[in-house]
């Protein structure tokens, strides 16, 4: 079965760590056909430049492998507007937004220039969810009423403690989408049950997470076929496929 | 690549499974939990010896009902199922009461609160109270760790310096946003154990730190039929020491249990 890795971390930070070779090994390991890689840790923070430059050289490398996503600090302002128009125009599929790296509230209209970028480009984003204070499902579910146009991922599915928030926010915006990363099977088992498994994806959130952990969990649930094939890499596919 | 249990068992690399996390109730918000006779099925099929299970309903209902339930549905199977009881620190007289009971009556080992279901702080006087109890009655308390504003590790970590002699388990080990607090406490605090419930990443880096001690596994098991085989392949993929793993899997848990 075909798989794409939506939510991967490489380079190294200061937390956490992942060179190509290893990410390819570990890609050919599991039998993953492509990842959409993203900057670690600092990169993500405060030198968004270096980590955007990084992927793009990256996805440059290994076009048949790697989607790569741009980071861009809100504070920065007309900054990072121009950095994210830049790397986009390079080549990279969307913006990854971190409120607790970043330090803003995930609601706060300070995100806006750029969700207005990723809208007039037709681009994902990818929200990191579930942290307490300013990275919640319902903060999330105001961008996407904000730009409806924009498709956003709800990173993690809100884990840790978010849970009983997802279905809702989902109901309300066919405009997010949840990502499997970390989160506990038994929620996405209930996630595919009220809103069916058209916007799953599959995401493995490595290094923090491991591999073989993030796709046995899934394998656990008892899909179907065709589920299964939606949930691993026909979603995120459409979701790449939207730029074009 | 999926983690073949049958091959990591064969392998003889596993001496033993306790999982200190489990909860053992009829329903609960509409979910159906699982029966006793399921729970043991479950456990057979996962190669784990004895659970640790905890009320649900007691939360929030009357506690020693749910702990006079909770014994009578582990009592024939109490080589395999080892009930603590759960109590409201707001009702500190009747808590203290029922602590009494369960340890003196019926030998329960353990205390489970879940600070953010249970809706009181840590850090109240009440649960001072409690807790000077339980390490006097030398019950192990066990907590729901890892959720602001009421159970974070570092508040959970103020008891452990209130009561040096008792022994705690942060029952999530700082879930994925608070672990970092988490290991800072059981490096800290002698008397404090985390469960395994840090991103993967973080826990095999924190078992190596801690060649394994103080690191208590725990699946909450009763809920579905995926989470014991999912935590069970979590610790399964940490690049550590089969020692490690086992300390991880039950040796740490049996010092707990006073075995």
């Amino acid at each position: 079965m075909k798989i794409i890795d939506f939510h991967v971390h490489i380079g190294k930070g200061v937390h956490r760590s992942l060179d190509p070779k290893q990410l390819l090994k570990l890609m050919d390991r599991h039998h993953i056909e492509k990842c959409v890689v993203c900057p670690v840790d600092e990169y993500i923070a405060v030198k968004n430049n270096e980590g955007n430059e990084y992927i793009g050289r990256l996805v440059g490398q290994y076009r048949e492998r790697l989607y790569g996503m741009a980071v861009a600090n809100p504070w920065r302002g007309k900054e990072s507007v121009d950095e994210l128009k830049r790397t986009l125009d390079k080549g990279l599929i969307g913006l990854k937004i971190n409120s607790i790296l970043q330090g803003f509230m995930l609601c706060d209209s300070i995100i806006d220039p750029l969700l207005q970028v990723a809208s007039s480009r037709n681009v994902p984003v990818y929200a990191h969810t579930g942290t307490m204070g300013n990275a919640l499902p319902f903060q999330l579910l105001e961008l996407a009423e904000r730009f409806k146009k924009v498709n956003f991922i709800m990173g993690h599915t809100a884990y840790s403690d978010f849970w009983y928030d997802v279905i809702p926010v989902m109901e309300r915006a066919e405009n997010i989408y949840a990502e499997t990363s970390h989160v506990s099977p038994a929620v996405i088992r209930s996630l595919v049950d009220k809103c069916g498994v058209q916007r799953i994806i599959f995401g493995s959130d490595i290094p923090e997470s491991k591999l073989d952990v993030e796709i046995g969990k899934l394998k656990l649930l008892g899909l179907n076929k065709k589920q299964s094939e939606c949930l691993f890499a026909l979603n995120a596919g459409r979701l790449l496929e939207q730029k074009k | 690549m999926f983690v073949c249990f049958k091959c990591r068992a064969a392998s003889g690399a596993e001496k033993m499974i306790i999982d200190f996390h489990g909860h053992l109730f009829s329903e609960w918000k509409g979910v159906k939990g699982m029966s006793t006779k399921e729970l043991i099925a479950e456990m057979d099929k996962n190669g784990v010896a004895q659970t640790v299970v905890f009320t649900m309903n007691g939360y929030w209902g009357d506690f020693r009902h749910y702990n006079d339930e909770l014994i009578r549905l582990t009592n024939p199977y109490r080589n395999r199922l080892i009930p603590f009881c759960t109590v409201h620190p707001y009702e500190v007289k009747k808590a203290i009461a029922e602590l009494r009971r369960c340890k003196i009556k019926y030998g329960i080992k353990g205390v489970k609160f879940h600070p953010w279901l249970q809706g009181f702080s840590v850090t109240s006087d009440e649960m001072l109270l409690i807790a000077e109890q339980a390490a006097k009655l030398e019950m192990t308390l066990v907590f729901h760790d890892g959720t602001p504003p009421y159970c974070e590790p570092l508040q959970i970590a103020n008891l452990a310096g209130h009561c040096p002699g008792l022994k705690i388990l942060l029952g999530h080990g700082g879930l994925k946003d608070y672990y970092l607090e988490s290991v800072s406490v059981v490096k800290r605090f002698p008397n404090v154990y985390m469960g395994t419930n840090p991103p993967p990443s973080a826990l095999e880096k924190v078992s190596r730190e801690l060649n394994g001690e103080k690191i208590v596994f725990g699946s909450d098991v009763g809920f579905d039929r995926y989470c014991l085989r999912h935590n069970l392949n979590v610790i399964r993929s940490l690049s550590v020491a089969p020692a490690i793993k086992n300390k991880i899997f039950y040796k740490n848990a049996q010092y707990l249990l006073g075995n």
